[in-house]
């Protein structure tokens, strides 16, 4: 069984605005919302554990209500049409 | 506790296609992700307490954990409900971010060929639905470090993603992760993983009765 991936990961908000492709405004305001975890380093940097910060994705964003649109929108998309878009590229 | 990392070629159709064998494994790692969620989050917050103790900072935003994984134990128990007995509720995804990144380019790649009406303001929404099902993350790792491993510059973080973080199971259909389209053993400086294409691992590890029972709308029980 594999071990390195259960090992928690620390972020900075660098790294945590990169990994979730947002501004590093985003992830502070989410700081300062306490709606994600993090240690505030006595040099004023964050660590953020990355696991919690992916799950806290659904307390931020309506997930839910997201993948319903994309689903009415594709709802007639079948996989082969997505894998021959994919070869033809 | 099968740790896989799943690239774009079974990605995009799951999250692309509500009605593919690969939304359903989807479901099967949105379930995982919450078992994870449940049973190891906790994992995490001792690691920040502990750094607290020995560095003298400060922790914050715990209340919000705890509601998330509370959230994590409703949505696990609903889907449960709903999915035929001998769904396995143990396999999760590992993330990073090469692997979500060559999403967002290939999605950018092919979504106005699939969809003319995808506007940019629709991908991060799309991008997310990848990011929530992957319960964890790959150590951090400089992009330009990436070892060549394959005959596809855009491949090799994916596998060094698995890699690194001791995955078990890289699945993927690219011909330059399986080029015998079956499954491939790769090594790389003491580690080793074992990509397999989607029809080897719905044959090989998953049963595929039990697959066939799911339906994709389920995804949106995961989230709440």
């Amino acid at each position: 069984m594999a071990t390195t991936a259960a090992r928690p990961q620390l972020l900075t908000v660098s790294e945590a605005a990169t990994l979730l492709n947002v501004n590093e405004r985003t992830i502070r305001r989410w700081i300062d919302a306490e709606s994600i975890p993090y240690l505030e380093l006595p040099g004023g940097s964050y660590r953020i554990p990355q696991g919690a910060l992916i799950a806290s994705l659904r307390g931020n964003y309506d997930l839910a209500a997201e993948l319903r649109e994309v689903d009415e929108r594709n709802a007639e998309l079948t996989e082969a049409q997505v894998q021959t878009a994919l070869a033809d590229k | 506790m099968p740790f896989v990392v799943v690239d774009t070629s079974v990605s995009l159709p799951a999250t692309l296609s509500p009605g593919g064998m690969m939304r359903r494994f989807w479901i099967v790692l949105a379930l995982g992700a919450r078992t994870y969620e449940i049973e190891y989050r906790q994992l995490e917050l001792d690691e920040l307490s502990q750094r607290a103790e020995r560095e003298g900072g400060v922790v914050g935003g715990l209340k919000e954990v705890q509601d998330h994984v509370e959230e994590a134990r409703n949505r696990r128990a609903a889907l449960i409900e709903l999915l035929p007995d001998g769904t396995p509720d143990d396999w999760v995804a590992i993330g990073s971010t090469p692997l979500f990144d060559e999403y967002e380019r290939k999605l950018r790649e092919i979504g106005q060929k699939l969809d003319p009406a995808l506007r940019d303001k629709d991908i991060p929404p799309l991008r997310r639905q990848l990011e929530v099902v992957c319960a964890i993350g790959a150590p951090s790792f400089d992009r330009d470090a990436v070892p060549a491993l394959t005959r596809d510059r855009k491949d090799d973080g994916i596998l060094y993603t698995a890699l690194l973080a001791d995955a078990d199971l890289p699945v993927s259909d690219d011909k330059h992760l399986v080029p015998d389209r079956h499954e491939h053993h790769w090594e790389h400086d003491s580690r080793s993983v074992v990509a397999v294409t989607f029809d080897t691992l719905v044959s090989e590890r998953l049963d595929a009765a039990n697959l066939g029972e799911i339906d994709g709308s389920w995804l949106t029980v995961a989230h709440g």
